[in-house]
């Protein structure tokens, strides 16, 4: 290895570190001491102003409009103390550490801190099908797709067993930021290993929870196929990376030898360039790794939809690029993908093909269900959903002028770049329920991090210090709007969830349970009891008919306030159209108000006997 | 690398620790918080790590970056597995996580690996390039 490649690769070896920081021992510790009392301390008080940040101050514009005025003075103090850290030369991993672990506690797990009953109906949902695994050890494919993919739910189910948990509800308030905590190590890992600098990877892993906003991370399969995923990278590019030239390059040079490719040996198939110490393991090692990886991708083809599609997707690309040494093994990835599509999911294909493939190759539909589908409803929705769309495009400009600014090219920037491009293929697959660019973004975000620290990273020390700092702050305001922008139908109000439970007491197994729309937080308790008929939108008391009539005796209608909000909000309905419905369906004579409090009303439909 | 290097004691003592809780803790406790770290804690930090660790003899920190995925994923199939085998009840197979934490705790406290720690980190500052 050259001098150059040295200096380029580290700023400072860790050896030299150490004996400089050696000299000064008191200085070193002082400095740990002071960093790790500043987190503390600002972990305090920001748990403190979010505690005196009421849950009814939220408002359209969702949680930001709650949050107490100390508190983003606190986060701004940590995202400088943080840029600040940068500069230590002893202890700088840990006192990093400290930061961004306080800051994801204090950001990710703000609504859990604030909101009286964990957030998110989703996430309620997902704990409902654990809990019926956990019971009864069976899976209800039939149900819901998402029991297609099971191994989340059975895994969750036996993890809660053991706990001794009641119900998988426990698990959701803090879901978000355990699982952001395990996501930066990966996060770290990876771009250490495609910048080739813990310097840089640290930038990139602070970066990580404020460009995370597209809250995937509740209680759910996407995020932890999501930690598997990173892990699955990690493999690919750390201990199994290569630095090699392209594949086609092999096929384009002229001297016609014949080039073959290896796989899990310490010497690339190309021009023989040497990996280094780290990868030139033995045997036991790489074995080891790639098996780990077919445990990631069995987990991953059983957990969750598109994951392990973009997870073999991204392993050949960075074939291609060359900068892995797993090469034929993705094709048995790719299989193990499809196979459990075949098998495991066949309930769910043999009657969806139209849902599954009707999206393929359009990608102006797709796009247009993603992006333009979302772009109705309320001011402040649209300023909430405006405010998502500038954070994207920000983070995507950011990592290509990454890419194009990268001092030297080669197998790195190549990954990066291929690694960040690929998930915007999935704009081609399939809208995926309107939530394609979501999942574009955060399969991109990885790799579009490591391409911004490469950028910030062109700056000397104290100007990337600085640009770090302000990209930080100009992040937070990005994120809180982004992230909890919807808090205002998203929260679970404490009064809902005692009308669902009076809802299941009241209803008798078999029951028709009908939402005005599907922003309620149900099914989290007994799911194969009642027949449960979430309608996108219902305003009219004739529609709610029609479909009590296919359960005369037994049918209920339940409005709650986030129902309402979310009409007003992603709608665009008035405020008052929520009262309306109550009022119809009150003055009624086919429904009859069985239960009230003040953010829940269910009606029992009365079957009328018609005249022939 | 030897084993009684005292990082590798003081982690593998700890992992053990929390695997004889995860154990210990369903089978005595029926709800407590001491039964909920146990269980996580024990499964979650369970055997990957210490089987990566085992197997690469790479840095802690990257044995339980990677470990954690692989216990997840583990327990993930192990719960597929017993569902579609209509296994589900009649024993607590999730123990057997904290057991195998167990028995590679004691593997790695045993064993002599290639490559001490010092020299690996020697070995990165010199050569941590593709």
């Amino acid at each position: 290895m050259q001098a150059t490649d040295l200096d380029e690769a580290r700023s400072e070896p860790r050896r030299d570190r150490r004996r400089r920081a050696e000299a000064e021992p008191t200085g070193g510790w002082v400095q740990l001491a002071l960093g790790l009392l500043i987190c503390l301390a600002l972990l305090a008080v920001g748990l403190w102003t979010l505690k005196h940040s009421p849950q009814s101050r939220i408002g359209p514009y969702g949680l930001v409009q709650a949050l107490s005025r100390y508190y983003f003075v606190v986060i701004v103090a940590l995202l400088l103390s943080l840029a600040w850290t940068f500069r230590v030369r002893r202890f700088r991993s840990l006192l990093l550490s400290a930061h961004v672990i306080v800051l994801v506690i204090l950001i990710q797990g703000a609504p859990a801190v604030i909101e009286s009953e964990p957030r998110f109906a989703t996430a309620w949902l997902t704990a409902g099908f654990t809990n019926y695994v956990e019971v009864t050890g069976k899976f209800l494919p039939k149900i819901d797709a998402r029991f297609s993919w099971p191994s989340f739910f059975a895994g969750s189910a036996l993890l809660d067993s053991a706990a001794g948990l009641k119900t998988a509800v426990s698990l959701i308030r803090w879901w978000p930021v355990v699982l952001n905590l395990l996501y930066l190590p990966l996060i770290f890992r990876l771009a250490s290993a495609l910048l080739r600098s813990d310097d840089k990877a640290w930038i990139a892993t602070a970066l990580f929870p404020l460009a995370n906003w597209v809250g995937q991370d509740y209680y759910s399969p996407q995020s932890i196929a999501f930690l598997l995923y990173l892990a699955f990278l990690y493999l690919l590019v750390g201990p199994l990376g290569a630095d090699d030239h392209p594949l086609w390059f092999f096929y384009l040079r002229s001297h016609g030898q014949r080039r073959v490719l290896r796989m899990g040996r310490p010497w690339l198939a190309g021009d023989g360039r040497q990996l280094d110490q780290q990868t030139q393991e033995r045997s036991p090692a790489i074995g080891f790794q790639l098996c780990a990886m077919v445990l990631l991708m069995a987990a991953m083809a059983s957990g969750h939809q598109l994951t392990p599609i973009v997870a073999t997707g991204s392993a050949l690309v960075l074939v291609l690029v060359g900068r892995t040494r797993v090469r034929w093994l993705i094709v048995f990835f790719g299989l193990m993908t499809v196979a459990w599509i075949c098998y495991g999911a066949d309930t769910f294909w043999s009657g969806h093909f139209g849902l599954i493939f009707g999206g393929v190759g359009s990608v102006q539909g797709n796009v247009g269900n993603a992006v333009i589908a979302r772009l109705h409803g309320a001011y402040a929705h649209l300023f909430v959903v405006d405010t998502r769309s500038v954070m994207s495009v920000l983070v995507w400009i950011l990592a290509l002028l990454g890419a194009l600014f990268w001092r030297k090219g080669g197998a790195d920037r190549r990954g990066a770049l291929a690694g960040f491009l690929l998930p915007f293929g999935l704009l081609a697959g399939g809208s995926y329920g309107g939530e394609a660019v979501l999942r574009v973004y955060l399969f991109a975000l990885p790799f579009a991090l490591c391409l911004v620290a490469a950028l910030l990273s062109q700056l000397r020390l104290a100007s990337r210090q600085v640009a770090t700092g302000l990209v930080l702050v100009l992040l937070l305001p990005f994120f809180l709007v982004s992230r909890w922008g919807n808090e205002l139908f998203e929260l679970v109000r404490p009064q809902e969830i005692s009308g669902i439970e009076a809802l299941y007491k009241m209803a008798k197994p078999g029951s028709t349970l009908i939402a005005i729309t599907p922003q309620l937080p149900w099914r989290f308790a007994d799911i194969q009891e009642f027949h449960y008929r979430p309608t996108p939108l219902t305003q009219s008391p004739l529609e709610l008919i029609l479909l009590a009539e296919s359960n005369p005796k037994n049918t209920y209608v339940i409005i709650t306030t986030s129902q309402i909000v979310y009409g007003w909000q992603d709608y665009g309905l008035s405020r008052g159209w929520g009262a309306k419905v109550e009022s119809q369906l009150a003055h009624s004579t086919y429904f009859r108000l069985r239960y009230k409090n003040p953010d829940t009303q269910i009606f029992q439909y009365v079957p009328h006997t018609r005249s022939r | 690398m030897k084993s009684n290097n005292r990082t590798d004691i003081a982690v593998v003592t700890g992992c053990a620790l929390v695997a004889v809780v995860a154990i210990a803790a369903p089978l005595a406790l029926t709800s407590s918080p001491v039964r909920f770290l146990g269980a996580f804690a024990g499964i979650l930090l369970g055997p990957g790590a210490i089987a990566y660790r085992l197997a690469t003899g790479r840095r802690w920190g990257e044995c339980f970056a990677i470990g954690t995925p692989l216990n997840v994923a583990a327990v993930m199939l192990i719960g597929v597995g017993l569902v579609d085998a209509h296994f589900w009840h009649p024993a607590k197979f999730e123990l057997l996580i904290p057991l195998t934490t167990f028995v590679l705790c004691g593997v790695l406290l045993r064993r002599e690996l290639r490559g001490a720690p010092e020299t690996e980190t020697e070995l990165r500052s010199q050569a941590h390039y593709y």
